[in-house]
């Protein structure tokens, strides 16, 4: 156990070194924040801005000192506002977890609900029906589910605020519009993986027994394809994390995917660089608490090879 | 030849004898299809394509639905207006189109910041309501000597801070010194005066050189903050500043959610009359659709800066009231002067007989936007219109460049992404110079990236199009320099009549040296004015005395809400 934990936490950092070094490199590429902020500035307070902001050293002198005030947290000064680059980070985090999280829990209860639905009465209308369903909403992306929705339940009827990040309400169509498709996919995979696991020779044991279809799925199905949905649902989880981006800037929510875009319009590189190193940092940290679930889960995993 | 079916009976058939090396789910798939249990992938494939037809039609249906909810109505809004409350009433939500990086006057001109701190912060001069002519704010008149080389200025009394301070002579130094520090964005605009405020109730701004736009430039920059902000180093005025809020404005801050919210409240002890509403809430909506469905759902009362289209149908809508108004606000086409081909007249003049304006103001700006062929916007002061003009004809512009050998050279074109329809301006434009046999692609940069090219020494696009505020209602760009800066132009003729535009007070002979100076700019082709774009803002018809302004600094002041008890 010690050493499974060990091993991912190690292969952890290394992707978050990289995930550092990349956003340092990409955002260095692209010149200095204090030329594309200011354009009038006399010689000597450019000069003085430029120090500042460690622009006069060579680029690998300033990767040094990127990596060791990595250490303390230290993005150095964002070029926009008087706040640090990682307390904006985490005033806009919370936004985007919520946002994340609900959309994941939603989307996991109902794919499985239909998966399991749709394993115990396989070839019912009902299930024939909702599977037809989420295929054809698969494809479609979460800006255009946004968008329609704000026009049907927010311009049309007026149930629901069509925009921000208030209250609880104002999370039900943006959340929407990130469960939607991603049903689709949880669905197709839970299901694949119970039809899978009910195909096995232990299921026809069971079935020997005198154990309903009903007991059979709730009891031994739905525990052996955990593992897969668990490993899918930390890669959505991590993916989600940074990819919210559009949906936060539609439905005009301060989370930190509408923070990168905002930072990356007007240069502030230490801002973006801090977004790209807490969302690798997330990324690593489900992957790793999944895997710890899976392990948990699947005795298998625990015996020695 | 089998047909579908066939084919997976007997694949199922096979599988059936093999055990374990298929995986059994896929097996059970199968065989279900083979029974016909199953979706065969045909019959999906023509299912689903049905069902994408039927959801996208649905959507259209949906949108259409979603884009008023009246067919009727007046632009301006339907309904009587209220009588103004006794009493600061009611909030008016305002969607800005991005969080303001700043909220330090003097440090960001984005339109998030100015919306915001023009409701906090005043300055020493203003407009009238008609915006026809410059007024006192915190100043009640001032006097400028023959030469303009000294503005005097002569403060109100009994104006007090957010914070209680009261205004004095002092106070308004302190803030006019501020603006002028080093890395303020806007001090340029202030000139290098030397402030005096020994005399009670009076600032005294002593230019070495004449400085005509004193006065007229203070209605854009030069807010006048609390001393107690301004207190001890500038580095600690400046973290004070970007913190903490104290003006003499009608509203003072309540709240700020960073890239949220920003919420000000109606100041009770406001010099003026006092505000229409109690509360400001500005709501961050970036996406421009979002904003405008956001007034259409009610959930903001005023959006600002509409584009043309969306702003046609909301004119529909009897619940939104309209305003169109144009602004001191030129769109202009600049090639790059000493680039090849445009060190050639004939080539820069080619490129101004190659534009239809007037089909680019029709078709991408639905007639929001006025042509003109001056320099300067009309409504500012020294507004003129060049003796030389150059109708569309592009006939005219290919046997322009066949005489000065233009080549064929491949050109680009930078627009920037925030402009009101960058792209399909940049590709009408693009077109048009290619019709007339220019060889140019377009491009959108995002703005830093636009700013360090045009602004650098070798900039690598050799036209560009911008849009340029003529904010303070005076020669700003002429005098500025900016325009010409940008577009590489300069020669010893336009500069030395820029540097009398900027020496000379105003009156007969100044306008007389900005006509020498647009006639001159003219003949060079230097660059294109394409338009005047109105500024369409739009309201939910529950606001009532707002007035759009013709330059970006939307006031609120005077903005009440119809109903509000």
């Amino acid at each position: 156990m010690v050493r499974f934990i060990a091993t991912r936490v190690v292969q952890g950092l290394l992707v978050v070194f990289g995930a550092a070094t990349i956003s340092f490199l990409l955002t260095s590429v692209s010149g200095n924040a204090v030329d594309a902020r200011y354009s009038n500035l006399d010689a000597a307070t450019r000069a003085r801005l430029i120090h500042q902001y460690g622009y006069d050293q060579p680029l690998p002198v300033r990767y040094v000192h990127y990596l060791g005030n990595l250490l303390h947290g230290d993005f150095g000064p964002s070029s926009s506002v008087s706040s640090s680059p990682l307390a904006r980070v985490g005033n806009a985090l919370p936004y985007t977890l919520t946002l994340v999280g609900c959309a994941i829990v939603l989307a996991t209860l109902i794919a499985v609900a239909v998966a399991t639905y749709g394993a115990i009465r396989r070839e019912s209308r009902v299930a024939v029906g909702l599977r037809r369903t989420f295929m054809a909403l698969q494809g479609i992306p979460e800006f255009f589910v946004g968008l329609v929705l704000v026009l049907v339940f927010a311009v049309q009827l007026g149930w629901l605020p069509s925009f921000g990040a208030n209250d609880a309400s104002s999370y039900v169509l943006p959340v929407a519009a990130l469960t939607i498709p991603l049903i689709s996919t949880l669905t197709r995979l839970m299901r694949s993986q119970l039809l899978d696991v009910l195909g096995r020779d232990f299921v026809v044991a069971l079935r020997a027994k005198g154990l309903t279809q009903r007991q059979i799925v709730l009891r031994h199905g739905l525990r052996n394809s955990a593992p897969p949905l668990i490993t899918y649902l930390a890669l959505q989880l991590g993916w989600l994390l940074g990819g919210t981006l559009i949906v936060e800037v539609v439905f005009g929510i301060p989370g930190i995917g509408s923070l990168v875009v905002a930072s990356a319009g007007v240069r502030d590189v230490a801002t973006v660089q801090a977004v790209v190193v807490v969302v690798a940092i997330g990324y690593v940290a489900l992957n790793l608490l999944a895997d710890l679930a899976v392990y948990a889960i699947d005795p298998r995993i625990r015996r020695p090879a | 030849m089998l047909s579908n079916e066939e084919s997976q009976r007997q694949m199922a058939r096979s599988l059936s004898r093999q055990s374990g090396a298929v995986p059994e789910s896929l097996a059970a798939e199968i065989r279900g299809a083979a029974d016909g249990r199953e979706l065969t992938r045909q019959a999906f494939l023509m299912r689903g394509a049905g069902g994408l037809v039927a959801f996208s039609s649905l959507s259209a249906v949906l949108a259409a639905c979603g884009s008023g909810s009246s067919t009727t109505g007046t632009a301006g809004g339907a309904g009587t207006a209220g009588s103004r409350p006794a009493r600061p009433t009611g909030t008016l939500t305002f969607a800005m189109a991005g969080f303001p990086v700043s909220l330090d006057p003097t440090v960001d001109g984005a339109i998030s910041t100015i919306s915001v701190c023009a409701q906090v912060y005043e300055g020493l001069t203003g407009f009238d309501p008609e915006y026809r002519q410059l007024v006192g704010v915190l100043a009640t008149r001032w006097e400028t000597s023959p030469d303009a080389r000294t503005w005097t200025f002569t403060l109100r009394e009994g104006v007090r801070f957010h914070d209680g301070t009261k205004l004095d002579a002092t106070a308004a130094r302190k803030s006019i010194e501020y603006t002028l520090r080093r890395t303020s964005t806007f001090g340029v605009l202030l000139g290098a005066p030397t402030l005096d405020d020994s005399t009670p109730g009076k600032l005294i701004f002593r230019y070495r050189d004449p400085f005509p736009d004193c006065a007229r430039n203070l209605t854009y920059v030069g807010p006048i903050f609390s001393p107690k902000l301004l207190a001890g180093s500038t580095a600690d005025a400046e973290k004070r500043v970007a913190k903490q809020h104290a003006g003499t404005g009608p509203f003072q801050f309540a709240s700020v959610k960073d890239g949220e919210s920003i919420e000000l409240t109606a100041f009770d002890g406001y010099w003026g009359e006092k505000a229409g509403v109690a509360r400001l809430d500005f709501r961050n909506v970036p996406d421009e659709s979002a904003r405008n469905s956001a007034l259409a759902a009610g959930d903001v009362n005023l959006i600002v800066q509409v584009a043309p289209l969306p702003a046609q149908s909301m004119r529909a809508n009897s619940n939104l009231a309209v305003q169109s108004k144009p602004t001191w606000t030129t769109v202009c086409l600049s090639p790059v002067y000493t680039m090849k081909p445009f060190t050639d007249l004939r080539v820069r003049q080619a490129v101004l007989h190659a534009l239809d304006r007037r089909t680019l103001v029709d078709k991408l700006l639905l007639g929001q936007a006025q042509v003109d062929d001056s320099m300067l916007p009309q409504g500012v002061y020294g507004y003129v219109v060049a003796d030389t003009t150059y109708a569309y004809d592009p006939s005219k512009a290919r046997a322009l460049l066949k005489e000065a050998g233009y080549d064929g050279s491949p050109l680009r074109m930078a627009a920037r992404a925030d402009a009101v329809l960058a792209s399909e301006i940049s590709q009408a434009l693009a077109g048009q110079l290619n019709a007339a046999g220019f060889k140019v692609t377009a491009e959108v940069l995002d703005p830093a990236a636009y700013e360090a090219d045009i602004n650098g020494p070798n900039p690598r696009y050799q036209i560009h199009w911008n849009e340029y505020g003529w904010v303070t209602g005076g020669p700003f760009h002429l005098t500025l320099g900016d325009i010409a800066a940008r577009g590489k132009y300069s020669t010893p003729a336009y500069d030395k009549l820029v540097a009398k535009v900027q020496s000379t007070p105003d009156g007969p002979a100044r306008e007389a040296v900005i006509k020498q100076a647009v006639e001159l700019w003219a003949r060079d082709a230097a660059w294109a004015t394409l338009w005047v774009p109105n500024r369409i803002d739009v309201a939910s018809a529950s606001v009532q005395g707002y007035r759009t302004p013709p330059n970006v600094i939307t006031l609120l002041g005077n903005a009440y809400l119809n109903g509000a008890a």
